[in-house]
């Protein structure tokens, strides 16, 4: 037998007498035995019926697992974007300590003597903060007059974002309250916020931030910060670099003033 | 039908084992007679242990898998018609059974090699040991060659083993190779033409 080219070309049928040369290869003796013995057996269907159930039910039953445990920490995981709306079983308003008054009284002493007690003061807010509820959602820049007073975005902050309004600042003055108040430490303190702190409006420019106003009796003006100036650092820290301020003592500003460099101590009072 | 007397003499009232056809047998045992399966599996157990054999290229899995299909055969024989050749059906759950093999010896594999042959697409062929011994001459011996052979066969991407051996090795007609594998006559075809065109580059130089 051979495949011997005929013509450049070997033939299909040169193949299949190869093929049809081998020899055939039978089965044992015993092997209708063995079917019966099978059969008897009842095994039917793949020859490892325990690989079967390792194979599809055991990966059914992982993922059926995973899944619910994903679920699972889904659901209870703790709302990260401060945007949930109040939770509804916040604790009622609680009534600030009003005058002694005795367990027991008389009715008719509570309802001809009794001075009407003031109406309580709800303080959302600081129930909120007791109950553990994180500050309200920050909304976006523009919309700052809707914010109410006294509240930063804990995650504005942390991520260098402008807090619209520090918590326990005069508005009018830009003045912390005083010290040990609520300043803001829950986070670093960008570059805008600060200024803003200390009364400035001012934009980026090259070098640093161009002041272009301050508010009247603010730090910045008491400090000698003028319209025009580029503030290039606070504390000696550069303004350019991006970078929140972590901690602040308000010693001096660096300024750059006419193309003079100047530097100004800050004056809070 | 009864078929007591199968396999011993024939009578005026019997059937000479040889003229009786698969679809009489499989309502014999349809009807409770082992013997006809007996009869089934010993009409069938050498061209299917052969056919897996020559497919698979390790006798015990093909004895194996033969047994399985002669199982499966009767534990489905309620649903078998004979819409079609038993020859056929008998075939196409051996092929079934080889192929999932196959599979499961991949994933037993710890890596492969592209077989002796290019692949397009999504041929692939079994990881092959190399061959250390030095190319034979045109003057083989019975059992070198056969191993020859059925290396090479072996090495066929699956799609163009089946038919091939289905064809030339059983000797099954066109029409039911395309009826087992449950192609197209024309792809059945071109399928084999395309395997024998494969060996004939690998075998040439050893014949």
């Amino acid at each position: 037998m051979s495949l011997v080219e005929k013509n450049g070309i070997i033939a299909d049928e040169q193949v299949t007498e190869l093929l049809r040369s081998l020899p055939r290869a039978e089965a044992p003796g015993d092997f209708e035995s063995r079917v019966r013995g099978r059969i008897a057996r009842g095994t039917s269907g793949p020859r490892n019926t325990s690989r079967l159930w390792l194979r599809y039910a055991l990966p059914a039953l992982l993922a059926v697992l995973v899944s619910a445990v994903a679920v699972n920490v889904y659901v209870s995981r703790p709302d990260e974007t401060g945007t949930a709306e109040p939770t509804p079983d916040v604790s009622p308003a609680t009534a600030p300590p009003g005058p002694d008054v005795p367990a027991r009284l008389p009715s008719n002493v509570l309802a001809e003597s009794a001075t009407p007690l003031p109406a309580p003061v709800v303080d959302s807010h600081a129930d909120k903060r007791r109950s553990g509820v994180r500050s309200v959602s920050m909304p976006a820049r523009h919309k700052a007059s809707t914010v109410p007073a006294g509240f930063v975005k804990d995650s504005a902050v942390r991520k260098g974002k402008d807090p619209i309004i520090l918590k326990d600042v005069d508005p009018t003055t830009g003045n912390l309250a005083s010290p040990g108040n609520d300043f803001p430490t829950s986070g670093p303190l960008n570059v805008s916020a600060l200024l803003q702190l200390m009364g400035i409006d001012g934009e980026k420019a090259e070098g640093g931030w161009k002041v272009k106003s301050n508010r009247s009796g603010s730090m910045a003006e008491r400090s000698g910060v003028k319209a025009g100036d580029i503030i290039e650092s606070i504390d000696d820290k550069p303004l350019t670099d991006g970078s929140p301020f972590n901690s602040i003592s308000f010693g001096s500003l660096q300024v750059v003033r006419e193309g003079k460099r100047v530097r100004l101590p800050i004056r809070n009072k | 039908m009864a078929l007591d007397n199968v396999g011993s003499r024939t009578t005026e009232a019997s059937v000479p084992e040889k003229e009786l056809s698969d679809h009489a047998l499989i309502e014999a045992t349809r009807n409770g007679d082992e013997e006809a399966f007996g009869l089934i599996i010993a009409r069938y157990r050498n061209p299917i242990t052969n056919f897996l054999f020559r497919f698979l290229n390790d006798y015990e899995e093909a004895v194996d898998l033969a047994q399985e299909t002669f199982v499966r055969v009767y534990f489905a024989i309620d649903r078998y018609h004979t819409g079609y050749a038993f020859s056929t059906y008998i075939y196409r759950i051996a092929t079934n059974l080889a192929i999932s093999e196959l599979r499961k010896r991949k994933r037993r594999s710890l890596f492969s090699l592209t077989g002796l042959f290019q692949n397009d697409g999504d041929e692939t062929a079994e990881f092959q040991p190399v061959d250390t011994k030095p190319l034979p001459d045109r003057h083989l011996i019975d059992g070198e060659r056969e191993r020859v052979i059925a290396k090479a066969i072996a090495a066929l991407p699956p799609k163009y083993r089946l038919p091939i051996i289905l064809r030339d090795v059983q000797g099954r007609t066109y029409e039911e190779i395309a009826a087992i594998l449950e192609l197209g006559l024309g792809t059945t075809k071109s399928r084999i033409s395309r395997a024998r065109g494969l060996l004939k580059e690998k075998l040439k130089n050893y014949f």
